[in-house]
């Protein structure tokens, strides 16, 4: 008896969680796009600003790994289908590294604040895209753009801690309704 | 789960980095400069091209097969034109010190410069 009425609100709870997960992707997606029409003269090549890595923190924080990890996943296709397979693996090897270590920081690293989260996934980022070009050109001299990468890793990644920290309260809020099933509406 | 903004943790992590970051970037450029710089150029891994910058001071291109156009003049060489929807290869700019890389990940194609010693056998005899 209890198992039947049960599982509908934990199926329901899992649409919720589903529908909201797709939501993250849907805004990683857009940020990354939004970021690609920014001018990029003024930042050293290979740099990117990372906001959609905000969804990412979002999902790391609030949905867990799993969910977290699918949307990086989801935005590596979405760059594969805009820029070509190197894009595609590039971001998936940053992205999934910097989503797990987001992850790990955010539920382990109580010391950490989130400019600290949003620094060391930044860095875990461009590292782990570094390491897939050197594979995919097969010379490790590419890993001479990593002090550039690196300090722009800390800019970036300091950014997105603050502005993660401060829409952090009113996401919480916005997506409230997805992760608790309302009372009374069976 | 609220996090604080910013910790100590963070401004150490931060401050650690950065002398990181900064030593990494500026010991290249304070670091005395070799006499003779090369620039040696892979497609997949193997060498396709090596331009002695030394020598190149009038502007020439080097046009690659997979579509790549290096240009060298005055002692640097750059990236002109490639066939990748990033560009970071083209927005490196031009090389001018040992260390220094142009990177086209989706042609494969990596310009390094190397510097070597002037005190070689050719070095001496001439």
């Amino acid at each position: 008896m209890f198992l039947l009425t049960a599982s509908p609100i934990s199926m329901k709870q899992k649409t919720y969680k589903i529908a909201l997960m797709g939501l993250l992707a849907a805004t990683a997606m857009v940020l990354s796009y939004l970021e690609s029409m920014l001018p990029t003269a003024f930042l050293p090549p290979g740099a990117k600003p990372g906001f959609s890595n905000l969804a990412n923190m979002f999902a790391a924080a609030v949905l867990g790994l799993p969910s977290a990890l699918t949307i990086a996943v989801l935005k590596a296709c979405f760059a594969g289908l805009m820029r070509g397979g190197t894009s595609f693996f590039m971001s998936l090897c940053g992205g999934v590294l910097s989503t797990f270590v987001m992850w790990l920081l955010l539920n382990k690293g109580e010391k950490l604040g989130s400019v600290g989260v949003g620094v060391l996934s930044a860095v875990c980022h461009n590292a782990g895209q570094l390491a897939v070009a050197a594979v995919l050109v097969g010379n490790a001299s590419v890993l001479g753009y990593a002090p550039i990468l690196l300090l722009c890793a800390l800019i970036a990644g300091t950014l997105t801690g603050l502005v993660f920290r401060a829409v952090l309260p009113a996401l919480q809020k916005a997506t409230k309704s997805f992760l608790q099933t309302p009372k009374g509406k069976e | 789960m609220t996090k604080k903004w910013i910790s100590r943790v963070d401004v150490i992590v931060l401050a650690v980095l950065l002398l990181v970051g900064l030593g990494l970037w500026i010991l290249p450029r304070v670091l005395p400069q070799s006499d003779t710089l090369i620039a040696e150029v892979t497609v997949g891994g193997e060498t396709v091209l090596e331009l002695d910058l030394q020598t190149a001071t009038d502007r020439e291109t080097y046009p690659l097969e997979n579509g790549v156009v290096l240009v060298a003049e005055h002692h640097t060489v750059a990236v002109l034109s490639a066939d990748c929807p990033d560009k970071v290869c083209v927005n490196t700019g031009a090389l001018s010190r040992a260390g220094e890389v142009a990177a086209c990940v989706p042609t494969g194609t990596v310009v390094t410069v190397k510097g070597e010693s002037r005190v070689s056998l050719d070095g001496i005899t001439y």
